[in-house]
């Protein structure tokens, strides 16, 4: 025994060695930002038991790193402030002090979703060039979390993760619709914004979700037990492996002598690690985030979901309430953010050649209603996209203006969380009254009244005066689809057909790519695709 | 340490004892399998030598002995259909119960094997309708069997993967074309159905075949020879590799299991060349790890989604498909069972420039193959794809050949027209076909498409076309006397001919010419796709339908410049240079804009303002300079454009084409020169 003692000595002695110096989490670097109004958390990790010290902006917080090496400390809620300050790392032992420079303090949001999140500026070069080349913005920040699918909760970020201050220079690589977000905050608030941009293209929403997410909505009970029991149907399988791959050696070996046919051991491969599995893509991009202090989240996914409905409605709520969960922000002044950030997200653009059908209901018509019903979740915004397609490249899955999509998003924002007086989005179906033969639609967020109205690429949203709405489609008791008249009849739209005497749906812009789809409020927002059926579900 | 050591010694040794004494079965086998009926149904295992294994199933007692490599198989007798879950018991006159097989819940019915690279592995919930599909797919009586993408340089005996109820929570990620063929076959027969999919990766054949098969056929002599050597070096390397580091391997594996720890990787072993080279050149790879462990697994038959898309491959496709489907039958024993394929649909980015009349041709030739059969896709093609979404059509078209030929069916039409003969009588070809289902019809309600005749002078010109109930009456003003007769014979072709019962006819042509896997001319031009035509030295493109591409020159043309008059409407015109079996540059031309793209290897792409409207006759040039390359609209230079990336620059020479995508479009004064102004090409 005294033999084996030594050799777990040995190993203690290791583990010493390799947590000899105190570590920050990769989160914090020179040019972030922190956020403002609410309690900052700060974490690292050290030898167990030390104590660490973090100082900055006059307070002086202290921890000890507990048995697993982790410490944390709380700097308590600050206001924004423009000038970059130092924030200081200290460990009882003095082995290693950090020091990180030009710290601001304004508002944090994490960016993510998939390729149209990722999408950076320098693909919006050719259009948005002015916007690169005039991004001399030292209050704006940006961290791209790097990473991609893996089994494992990540602890820190991968190397290479740093926060960047805005500049031409810089800025290709920024996130073009956080970027866009980011500076309409900033312009109307004039606090630094930090964005932190954790995204992967052609992924879904599940890799995205903690198994907290799935837990909390019963839907999910299949994706909930598919997370959750990996890893324990994983290890079970590799027991039974070990078994086979000892038969495996006798066996070879054997084989070698006598020269029969060899074969290979099979192992297990971890439930999760194929495709686009659940909590894939929370494990390694965002679970190493939580719990950075922010103000909430931008989001711009659903392609890959495309096809769904409902399913794609309680998935959301998943995703807003399993990171609110894991998050567990709790809020330090009244207006400041707190547990259920806000979680605004971009419904999909038009994409594809137009479509002719009145019926509709293809492509990602679905998908956009559940967006737009997912709304009922607290806390939670829209921007509509519906035009915003290269209208030369409607198979571009990525429309290059990234600019209205962000702008669009940072009008929540700046209504709901900067209390600003802004219309922040366009019309949204509210209701449906039958008379006679017209169908009545009512709105939600009418700003200032409806319009007739289109857009050409980055251009103002432009009035249409006497246009005709377009994209209406009208059915009776028979569900057949036919092309309608619809008309702005002050703060309703009018919708009729020669074609149907009794009308019992309307369906507008509800197709893959509703070219020509004209219906927005005076404040330059456009309506939001819907049907009146339970078709989208 | 020397107690340590002691310590996992004795630990190897007693795991060691316990796993020989155990009876040892490969995963095919599991709760919840389908067992075929109505044949013999064969079951196996690993035990010690010489230990007597006993299966007990429905009523049925086996017994035999393990041989001296511990390998045991008995054979149940036929059995009839059954949807009640039995169990299946495995015990042995040597091993303890503990040790032994009580499978659950075993059904009896109709099993097939669903393989092919990543069309069949294309996944339920990435299919067009494939949600709503999921949401019906409550079927117990479907049983699944998705076998893990794996690829090895020797074959397995085993696979990852376990039989699984087809439920909404099991099938989205299992083969679309397995799914709605199998739930195709349930709704008709009512009896089990068992899927058993093993798919993904390589578009090549060899990868599939079993060595047995390469020295089967004399064409594939060099990769038998290639693949006997790289085993026995294998063999060699494996001799020489210290099995210590695996045993610790499952040594630390145990403690970190016991522990709750991290697990340890597995360590390499030694790799076989056979797993060197590209993914499509690995031969036997997936058979070994994806087919060979399910041999002789009983089953009705097999489905198959492949086909090759390089011309250099086309005559070999046959020998090689037939190397693949007849080494199977005989591993599964020798029985003829179907094998029935889809027909590759047209699409716009296949491999090489030469289409992929080639690919049909060769999956039309294995054909006679005895019990084959083919499902035409020409009518649901998403042409811009390789993996067109609507798996539910080809799922259940090979549903309709399995009910037709293997389960009595004898009522369906099930399959499309598939071409007979063809007499030509003065100025007309007379088409005959099987499979007419009563008549010929346009699938769409539009005039018959890309039929096409030509005379000796082996010019096509788009037929006039009659249809004569079941056969074609074909004629063009253009040929006095046609001797050759093509259909859909083109990459991107969406033609429209089918029968009354809605199926589509599989692409053909009459004739044996040897330029037939490339296409037809138009002068010194080749015509890649569209509806080309020539008069008074303009070139007409009429089809605006899909892409469409003329194309010349020679693969060794290097550094020329290249001159030429468009006049077009429509989305985009494309300027090909440096236009090889790899790949191409070209210039797309748009009404606004102007981008150059490399396709198939090369670097970036580059995209500026530039005017080139509709309707109106503009000069342009490309001036292709090594790895630069100049762009000119009527003088002026609009885009210079340098590929950087010499090492992915695939396309270092080649020749030059003319196309588009959705345009009509007209070309004339097109030149191509050398650096000395020496004319390579042109009027």
């Amino acid at each position: 025994m005294k033999h084996i003692l030594s050799v777990v000595l040995v190993v203690v002695c290791c583990a010493c060695a390799a947590q000899a110096e105190v570590t920050v989490s990769k989160m914090f670097g020179d040019h972030m930002v922190l956020q403002r109004d609410i309690d900052v958390p700060v974490w690292g990790w050290a030898d167990p038991g030390e104590e660490v010290t973090v100082e900055f902006g006059g307070q002086k917080k202290m921890a000890l790193a507990d048995k697993a090496s982790k410490w944390m400390v709380r700097l308590a809620a600050m206001d924004a402030s423009s000038k970059g300050r130092a924030l200081t790392v200290t460990s009882s032992t003095g082995k290693k002090n950090l020091a990180f420079k030009d710290v601001l303090v304004g508002e944090v949001w994490l960016c993510s979703g998939q390729s149209n999140m990722s999408f950076g500026m320098d693909g919006c070069r050719g259009i948005l060039k002015e916007a690169i080349d005039t991004a001399n913005f030292p209050l704006i920040r940006h961290i791209a979390v790097a990473g991609h699918f893996s089994v494992k909760k990540a602890k820190d970020l991968p190397d290479g993760s740093s926060w960047q201050v805005c500049t031409p220079q810089t800025v290709g690589g920024f996130t073009a619709v956080g970027f866009f977000f980011g500076r309409k905050i900033y312009q109307e608030t004039n606090i630094p914004v930090g964005l932190i941009h954790s995204s992967v293209g052609g992924t879904q929403i599940e890799p995205w979700t903690p198994v907290e997410g799935f837990a909390l909505v019963p839907e999910l009970g299949a994706l909930r037990k598919q997370a959750a029991g990996a890893e324990d149907k994983y290890r079970k399988q590799m027991g039974e492996a070990v078994v086979n791959v000892r038969k495996w050696t006798a066996d070879t070996e054997k084989a070698l002598e006598t020269g029969d046919e060899l074969y290979l051991p099979i192992l297990p491969s971890h439930p999760l690690s194929k495709g686009s599995k659940p909590t894939m893509l929370f494990n390694p991009k965002i679970n190493p985030l939580v719990p950075y202090a922010m103000r909430g989240v931008i989001w711009y996914q659903g392609e890959y979901n495309g096809d769904e409905g409902i399913s794609y409605l309680h998935k959301t709520r998943a995703l807003v309430e399993g990171w609110r969960t894991v998050w567990g922000q709790k809020a330090a002044k009244k207006d400041g953010p707190g547990r259920d950030f806000p979680f605004y997200w971009v419904q999909l653009a038009n994409y594809q050649n137009p479509s002719d059908k009145p019926a509709g209901g293809d492509g990602w018509a679905r998908i956009r209603m559940a967006q737009t019903k997912a709304l009922k979740i607290k806390n939670t915004g829209m921007a509509v996209a519906i035009e915003l397609a290269d209208e030369a490249r409607p198979s571009d899955i990525h429309p290059k203006n990234k600019k209205d999509v962000g702008e669009r998003l940072a009008l929540w924002a700046l209504a709901k969380d900067y209390a600003k007086q802004v219309t922040f989005s366009g019309p949204l179906y509210k209701s449906m009254k039958i008379m006679g033969s017209e169908a009545i639609i009512r709105f939600d967020h009418l700003g200032k009244g409806l319009m007739v109205a289109e857009k050409t690429g980055i251009e103002p949203v432009k009035e249409v005066k006497n246009g005709a709405l377009k994209r209406f489609a009208i059915s009776g008791a028979d569900g057949k689809w036919h092309w309608a008249d619809a008309k702005i009849a002050g703060n309703t739209v009018v919708v009729s057909s020669k074609d149907v005497a009794k009308p019992v749906a309307v369906r507008y812009a509800y197709t893959m790519n509703p070219a020509g789809c004209n219906l927005y409020n005076k404040a330059g927002l456009p309506a939001s695709p819907f049907t009146t059926d339970n078709h989208w579900k | 340490m020397k107690y340590v050591f002691n310590l996992a010694a004795m630990g190897v040794i007693l795991c060691a004892s316990v796993a020989q004494a155990a009876v040892w079965m490969p995963g095919v086998f599991s709760d919840h399998m389908v067992l075929q009926r109505e044949k013999s149904v064969p079951v196996w295992g690993w035990a010690d030598p010489g230990e007597k294994v006993t299966v007990t199933f429905a009523g049925q007692k086996k017994t035999a002995p393990a041989d001296k490599s511990g390998k045991w198989m008995v054979r149940l007798d036929a059995m009839q259909a059954s949807a009640k879950g039995r169990a299946l018991v495995v015990s042995s006159d040597r091993t303890p119960k503990t040790q032994t097989h009580a499978f659950t819940d075993v059904l009896v019915g109709e099993v097939w094997l669903c393989a092919g690279p990543s069309n069949m592995q294309w996944r339920l919930k990435s299919c067009t309708s494939g949600i709503k599909a999921i949401a019906r797919a409550d079927y117990p009586q479907i049983r699944l069997l998705n076998v893990s993408y794996a690829e090895s340089p020797i074959p397995m005996r085993d696979v990852n993967g376990t039989w699984e109820l087809c439920s909404p929570d099991t099938v989205g990620d299992f083969s679309g074309v397995g799914f709605f063929f199998g739930e195709r076959l349930f709704k008709e027969i009512d009896v089990p159905i068992g899927l058993i999919q093993s798919a993904g990766g390589a578009m090549r054949i060899g990868p599939w075949a079993p060595p047995a098969g390469f020295s089967s056929q004399k064409s594939l002599e060099k990769d038998a020879a290639f693949i006997a050597e790289a085993n026995a070096k294998y063999v060699e390397a494996m001799k020489q590799y210290d099995m210590g580091i695996v045993r610790k391997w499952a040594d630390d594996t145990d403690a970190a299991l016991a522990a709750g720890e991290e697990l340890p990787r597995f360590p390499t072993l030694p790799k076989s060349e056979i797993s060197a080279g590209r993914q499509d050149s690995k031969p036997t790879t997936l058979f070994n790890s994806m087919i060979a462990p399910l041999v002789p697994y009983a089953m009705r038959g097999v489905t198959w989604y492949q086909g090759e898309y390089n011309k250099a491959f086309v005559t070999l496709h046959k020998d090689k498909m037939e190397a693949l489907i007849t080494s199977w039958r005989k591993l599964w024993g020798g029985e003829s069972f179907p094998f029935y394929f889809v027909q590759l649909s047209p699409c716009y980015w296949s491999h090489s420039h030469f289409g992929m009349q080639g690919t049909w041709e060769a999956q039309s030739s294995v054909l006679e193959i005895p019990n084959t059969g083919i499902v035409g896709t020409s009518d649901i093609a998403e042409p811009w794809t390789r993996h067109t979404k609507n798996k539910f059509d080809v799922g259940n078209r090979l549903a309709l050949l399995a009910l037709a030929k293997d389960y009595g069916r004898k009522d369906l039409a099930y399959s499309g027209p598939i071409y007979k003969s063809v007499k030509f009588t003065g100025n007309q070809a007379i088409v005959t076909f099987e499979h007419t289902a009563k008549g010929l019809k346009s699938l769409d309600g539009k005039p018959l498409s890309y039929l096409v005749i030509a005379g000796k002078d082996k010019v096509f010109y788009n037929a006039d076309i009659e249809i004569d109930g079941e056969t074609l009456v074909l004629s063009s003003k253009k040929v006095r006397k046609p001797v050759a007769v093509r259909y859909g014979w083109c990459p991107t072709a969406e033609p429209n001919l089918g029968n009354s019962a809605g199926l589509p006819a599989i692409a053909f042509r009459t004739d044996e010419w040897e330029e037939i896997l490339s296409t037809p001319r138009l002068g010194e031009w080749r015509v890649g796709a569209g509806e080309w035509s020539v008069a008074k030295g303009v070139y007409t493109q009429a089809d605006d339908r899909g892409l469409t591409r003329l194309f010349t020159g020679f693969q060794d043309w290097r550094n020329y410049t290249f001159e030429l008059e468009v006049k077009r409407t429509g989305v985009i015109a494309y300027i090909y240079f440096r236009m090889n079996k790899k790949g191409s540059y070209s210039w797309n031309v748009g009404d606004k804009n102007s981008s150059i793209q490399s396709k198939g290897g090369g670097s970036g792409s580059k995209r500026v303002a530039c005017e080139i409207g509709p309707g109106k006759w503009y000069k342009l040039k490309v001036v292709a300079k090594d790895n630069t390359f100049e762009l000119f609209v009527d003088g002026t230079l609009i885009l210079t454009h340098t590929d950087k990336d010499e090492r992915k620059n695939a396309h270092k020479t080649g020749g030059v084409g003319v196309g588009g995508l959705h345009i009509t479009a007209q070309f004339r004064n097109m030149k191509v020169t050398d650096e000395s102004g020496k004319v390579l090409f042109g009027e």
